[in-house]
């Protein structure tokens, strides 16, 4: 930090004023990025619910109908749903961005960014595809 | 004058923090999320509950023989421990983004969920 920066406010410097505390509804950006954020904690308590699923199907056919019972609770499903919805934007987003982050090199060119996302695009319908074959049968 | 930049260089030591290696449990934890995440919520969050009776019994001996191998519920629980690291990391600096400025135990607290509920998970999983 510069001394610049320590300086006390005066007329010819005024002191920056607050952002109010909804400044996050401000704009569409501001908006989109405040939902973003707001799914981890969807993502998150989906999280703990599917810890406890794994716990359930370790103890037994019982404990496992209860939680499956939970999840058919219609305040569960609500958020069930609301957490489909954000998990996809937060997906979205992340592949959207995630050539930013990712660079594979092909000898002197690099590949291209659809090509990184379109293979995130696929893991992800694979990943789908694997669980659905599993729970419906699958190999035992 | 190099007692004093000495000084100065212990003053940068110490503000090292443990930034860099939580960025990069934030990042697995997204890359895993994004990936495995809309799966496990279309399928264990609608699919199996509204398969009906018979499914759901199916879905149970399968998943259930699955995770009686201790190395695959250690992974499992370490996929969805990385996410929910990613989660509470992303719950805490919103926090920030909502002018919150809470004491560091809550700090403490929200990361200590994303390390304790996974390893409960997993204790629990392989007593069972």
């Amino acid at each position: 930090m510069s001394d610049l920066d320590q300086r006390p406010a005066s007329n010819r410097r005024p002191l920056a004023q607050p952002l109010p505390r909804t400044w996050f509804l401000g704009t569409t950006e501001y908006r989109l990025y405040a939902l973003r954020e707001a799914s981890a904690l969807f993502l998150g308590i989906f999280v703990i619910n599917v810890c406890w699923a794994v716990v359930a199907l370790s103890r037994g056919l019982e404990t496992w109908e209860r939680w499956l019972a939970f999840q058919r609770h219609p305040a569960v499903v609500v958020f069930t749903v609301i957490t489909l919805a954000m998990v996809l934007l937060q997906s979205v987003t992340w592949f959207q961005v995630s050539p930013k982050a990712i660079r594979v090199r092909l000898g002197e060119r690099q590949l291209r960014a659809s090509w990184i996302i379109a293979a995130q695009y696929a893991a992800a319908f694979v990943v789908l595809a694997l669980l659905i074959w599993r729970a419906r049968g699958g190999r035992s | 004058m190099n007692l004093r930049e000495n000084k100065r260089a212990d003053r940068v030591v110490s503000r090292r923090t443990g930034e860099p290696w939580r960025w990069a449990l934030f990042g697995a934890g997204g890359q895993v999320a994004a990936v495995v995440m809309p799966a496990l919520v279309i399928v264990f969050g609608l699919l199996i509950p509204f398969a009906g009776r018979g499914d759901d019994k199916l879905a149970y001996e399968r998943f259930s023989s699955l995770l009686a191998n201790p190395v695959v519920a250690l992974l499992v629980f370490g996929g969805l421990g990385v996410v929910l690291w990613h989660c509470c990391h992303r719950i805490y600096h919103a926090l920030h983004d909502l002018q919150i400025e809470p004491p560091k135990w809550v700090r403490t607290a929200i990361y200590a969920v994303a390390v304790l509920v996974p390893l409960a998970g997993w204790v629990l999983t392989a007593l069972g």
